[in-house]
């Protein structure tokens, strides 16, 4: 057991800050984020004794994930948002962009379809490459990588008033 | 390669997913094509726009509570260093403490790092406390043949210091009991020396973080936390009033 938990703090709880971060940006309050994190740690340890010795992050984010999804399924009663069809992937001058103030930024995350959102925040918050993030949210290279273009258009055309 | 080609690979390229032979395409056909360096642009300003969003960083009374369903490990606490046994070197011995003495009554007390060390290390998650229990009954005892003294534990939570647990930090190569308690999102770390060690500390601000020194029951304990120096001095007093 002693074993067992100092395994677990060395691998696993280091992470505990991405976890809270990805769970704030997914879920989007942060007593819910807490509360899915608190969650998923307890499932974390509960099936410690599958993790392999790999990198515990995507380990962990994968279940905080689930955590999260499951959290919302509650919540809204509806299903998770699916790829929209974004036709144009073109996105405006660099100059604009570079206008808006972290605030805005942080709100046209927001509003982003929860599928762009969590690459998004894996790729961008979270470092992690496409291949980790396809671990975490259990898709392949491509479709990370479409997943992350058209997150970032749409992102682009949220924060111009391009969509509402 | 022409347009169509190189766009949908832009986004790898900027987050260097493309293997060495797309990314040289890339590279040389931006360098003749302003449009797509436009898009190159403004997809690297995009990331940099997102990357200044503040991340949502967990408070040190949230770290505890999540570390706080794990299985507790009393049996953990191994200092680096042993009990240095000082006594009966006669003379030898008399100067050294003097001048041990006189190193720690410089302004800038080494062991005041120490601590300072000693709590930011504990807010590592899974490091806050050895044994963790907000009963003083329980934490008093565990000390006990651990350090060379009893501290006075006291149960504040009725006043919004709920005691946390206790843990041995390593102090000027000893080991030295500490006790944790939470307020609000802060987390108050409370060392207890003996009086013989008479480190004197007072008040001292470093780094943000508050550290205010007491005598109780011939024990020196000092407190170190991150919140404000007024409910430092607010806990001080409940500390020495409790019994």
């Amino acid at each position: 057991m002693r074993d067992d938990r100092s395994q677990f703090e060395w691998h696993i709880m280091r992470h505990i800050d991405a976890a809270y971060n990805v769970a704030n940006w997914m879920v989007r309050d942060p007593h819910d984020a807490e509360d899915v994190v608190q969650n998923s740690l307890v499932n974390a340890w509960k099936s410690f004794r599958q993790f392999r010795g790999e990198d515990g992050k995507p380990w962990l984010l994968k279940i905080v994930r689930n955590g999260c999804l499951q959290f919302l399924a509650k919540r809204k009663n509806a299903p998770v948002p699916l790829e929209s069809d974004l036709v144009d992937s073109r996105l405006v001058d660099a100059e604009v962009l570079r206008l808006f103030d972290a605030e805005q930024v942080r709100s046209a995350i927001m509003k982003l379809p929860d599928v762009h959102r969590e690459v998004l925040v894996l790729r961008e918050f979270e470092e992690m490459s496409y291949t980790e993030i396809g671990e975490v949210v259990g898709v392949p290279v491509g479709t990370v990588m479409s997943r992350l273009s058209r997150a970032r258009a749409g992102l682009a055309d949220l924060l111009t008033g391009v969509l509402p | 390669m022409n347009c169509d080609q190189i766009r949908p690979m832009l986004n790898a390229f900027v987050d260097g997913e493309l293997d060495t032979m797309n990314s040289s395409s890339v590279q040389a056909h931006v360098e003749g094509c302003p449009d797509c360096l436009g898009q190159l642009e403004s997809l690297e300003t995009l990331r940099s726009q997102v990357r200044g969003v503040p991340r949502h960083a967990l408070s040190d009374a949230q770290r505890v509570r999540m570390a706080s369903f794990l299985p507790s490990s009393p049996s953990v606490v191994r200092p680096r260093f042993g009990w240095v046994p000082w006594y009966g070197f006669g003379a030898l011995t008399t100067a050294m403490v003097w001048l041990i003495f006189a190193f720690l009554m410089r302004p800038e007390s080494p062991i005041v790092d120490d601590m300072l060390t000693g709590h930011m290390r504990s807010l590592i998650p899974g490091h806050m406390v050895d044994v963790q229990s907000s009963d003083h009954h329980t934490v008093k005892p565990w000390f006990a043949g651990k350090v060379p003294v009893s501290p006075v534990t006291v149960d504040l939570k009725d006043q919004g210091f709920p005691l946390l647990g206790g843990r041995i930090d390593v102090i000027d190569r000893r080991p030295t009991a500490v006790l944790v308690f939470g307020h609000g999102a802060h987390v108050l770390s409370v060392y207890v020396l003996p009086s013989a060690q008479g480190i004197r500390v007072g008040e001292v601000s470093k780094n943000g973080y508050q550290v205010s020194s007491w005598m109780q029951g011939g024990l020196e304990y000092i407190a170190v936390t991150d919140t404000d120096r007024s409910e430092l001095e607010k806990f001080e007093e409940l500390y020495k009033g409790a019994k």
